[in-house]
């Protein structure tokens, strides 16, 4: 019997020479990517971590023991309750976010175990598809025993099978990286870009957030799935390389554009749980200081492994760091009944350690801000108020990230209207547009929201949007934790000065 | 308040529901309103002016941003007369206008 170090190497490269059927019938372009390249290309394919099956359901199994074992200690019921209501509301974003987005990457890992272009990297990707199997069912399991805690927690299921403005963005986004995507692209948009870039050092930095606010099932669970991330985000690795070799040009247009898309999604997830819906004596950073030292730093780093040149958009994205994820709160924040989470308003004392943090354009944010507030004086505090204090036009959405018109700052909104086909298409930014450029074949039939409206596809009344298009209730739809109920509102002035 | 998704204004009266059987119908545009955090559908009617156009789109982000009385409408790059109408304004359906501080 082979010994390990005998067998695995076997069991990893296991090509073979096709006499039935050209290579490229076997492989198509279409759908293992491009360039097409023989496999004599792609022979020397290596990844730097090996398992072998065995290895890897002996590694699995106990890393499902112990999130059992953390689910069993803290993770009851009466332990969740305990928490701050906003980190709860946080937890219901990732909860509905995360489970079926790992669903998607089982279908995009199984793509690249079947039209993966070397053996070894076959056999990665099938691990990582059982990894992401993993992903799915943990979150749906200790969510699901949530909802007898609250009813908003449903979406952790339910949230990409409705058509909610931020399930379709999000929809969007993960049916072009993972479903619907070639086995290159996807290995590099999502080893590389989206584990190796975001994913990775976010569940560190969110088992952090979770550790500090006293959730210690949410920080197991987390940190169980990224030691998954970190093995299996290597595959990506030696397809870039790959890629960079034979067309750099290409890889360097896959990056760009896969950092633009990841850092929409990214920057709305992770920007408001640390910046709103942690406890601000529970925050160990900003956004915007988890970014550059944990994302950016890694993200150059990745670059110059490659030989890769930044994004062209690199000053852009700085700039978005100070102001994109608070013009998106604010405006959720105001029409928070068009999700299934509550919000909380920044007070006094958030909003002087927000404008410490983010001192370029905070004084725009606050007064916004101040006005919100100044709405809730004037119709009081109270569940019955909630409406008096919401949104009353239609946001408007980006015709390639599917997210709210909130770009730039308040000062002056970067959306841009193009003309493409006789149709017209608006686009919250300059990437976004320069993305949709580049593939209008791949967007232009998309619709957001607001052209579904336009076209009566989805309801124009408010009520009706809610309940028949984003499948929401009125028990279940975004209000205010406290319902307007702040003791500072009642007591004074809310300067943040 | 109740509150309406497609509407001219804060008020629910004014509530345009896009249906047939209107004499005019509106024009859907994106409007952008200095100080707000988001974009918003503004449906206006090809006779209003463009001071009304603007006292919409104050009036839908009135939440978020307190109303001025000093503004101007922008649009195409060109600072708009405010007595002119939506229609001479030559403004097409889904076009981007703004109301900043004048």
């Amino acid at each position: 019997m082979l010994g390990r170090e005998e067998w695995l190497p076997l069991a990893r490269k296991l090509d073979w020479d096709y006499s039935y059927v050209r290579e490229d019938e076997v492989f198509p372009e279409v759908i293992s990517g491009r360039p097409w390249l023989p496999h004599s290309e792609w022979k020397d394919w290596e990844e730097s971590f090996k398992t072998s099956y065995r290895e890897y359901v002996d590694n699995q199994y106990e890393k499902d023991m112990a999130v059992q074992a953390v689910h069993d200690a803290v993770g009851r019921i009466e332990n969740v309750q305990k928490l701050a209501l906003p980190w709860l509301n946080s937890l219901k974003v990732h909860a509905a976010a995360l489970p079926l987005a790992e669903f998607t990457g089982v279908i995009g890992n199984l793509r690249g175990a079947r039209f993966g272009r070397d053996s070894a990297w076959r056999t990665m990707a099938t691990f990582g598809a059982l990894d992401e199997y993993r992903h799915t069912q943990i979150p749906l399991l200790l969510f699901h025993r949530l909802l007898r805690l609250d009813s908003q927690f449903d979406w952790a299921h339910k949230f990409y099978h409705t058509n909610n403005w931020f399930a379709v963005a999000a929809r969007h986004f993960f049916d072009e990286v993972t479903v619907g995507q070639n086995a290159i692209e996807f290995h590099v948009a999502t080893n590389v870009v989206l584990e190796t870039g975001f994913t990775n050092l976010q569940f560190v930095g969110l088992a952090s957030l979770a550790r500090e606010s006293s959730d210690h099932m949410f920080e197991r669970m987390v940190t169980s799935i990224q030691t998954d991330e970190a093995r299996h985000a290597q595959i990506g690795h030696p397809v870039l390389a790959t890629v960079m070799k034979h067309d750099p040009k290409y890889a360097q247009y896959l990056v760009d554009k896969w950092f633009w898309r990841n850092w929409r999604l990214f920057s709305i997830l992770t920007g408001l749980s640390i910046d709103y819906l942690t406890a601000p004596d529970q925050r160990p950073y900003s956004f915007k200081e988890f970014m550059e030292e944990w994302i950016i730093d890694q993200f150059l780093r990745t670059l110059d492994e490659f030989g890769l040149e930044k994004p062209w958009y690199w000053d852009l994205l700085l700039d978005e760091l100070e102001i994109y994820h608070h013009m998106i709160y604010a405006s959720a924040y105001s029409y928070r009944a068009t999700l299934w989470f509550n919000f909380v308003i920044p007070g006094p004392a958030e909003r002087k350690w927000l404008r410490q943090k983010y001192p370029k354009y905070w004084d725009d944010m606050d007064a916004v801000w101040e006005q919100i507030s100044e709405r809730w004086r004037t119709v009081g505090p109270g569940p019955a108020n909630e409406l008096a204090v919401h949104g009353t036009a239609m946001p408007t959405f980006c015709d390639l990230c599917q997210l709210p018109l909130s770009a730039g700052t308040p000062r002056k909104n970067t959306a841009r209207v193009l003309v493409h086909d006789g149709r017209k298409y608006i686009f919250c930014s300059e990437p976004c547009h320069w993305i949709f450029l580049h593939e209008p074949e791949r967007y232009a039939s998309h619709k957001d929201v607001v052209k579904r409206v336009l076209s009566g596809e989805a309801p124009a009344q408010l009520p009706s949007l809610l309940t028949d298009y984003f499948n929401l209730t009125p028990d279940t739809w975004g209000k205010d934790v406290h319902h307007g109920d702040y003791e500072w509102l009642r007591t004074r002035k809310d300067s943040a000065a | 308040m109740f509150i309406m998704v497609i509407t001219s204004g804060s008020e629910p009266e004014k509530t345009l529901p896009l249906s047939v059987g209107r004499k005019f119908m509106p024009i859907p545009l994106y409007g952008f309103l200095q100080g707000d955090t988001v974009g918003l559908l503004i449906l206006a009617e090809e006779a209003e002016t463009i001071q009304a156009l603007a006292r919409k789109l104050q009036d839908a982000a009135s939440l978020r941003v307190r109303s001025k009385d000093r503004i101007q409408v922008v649009y195409n790059d060109k600072t708009m007369d405010p007595a002119m109408t939506v229609a001479q304004a030559g403004l097409q359906a889904l076009d981007r206008f703004d109301v900043i501080s004048g």
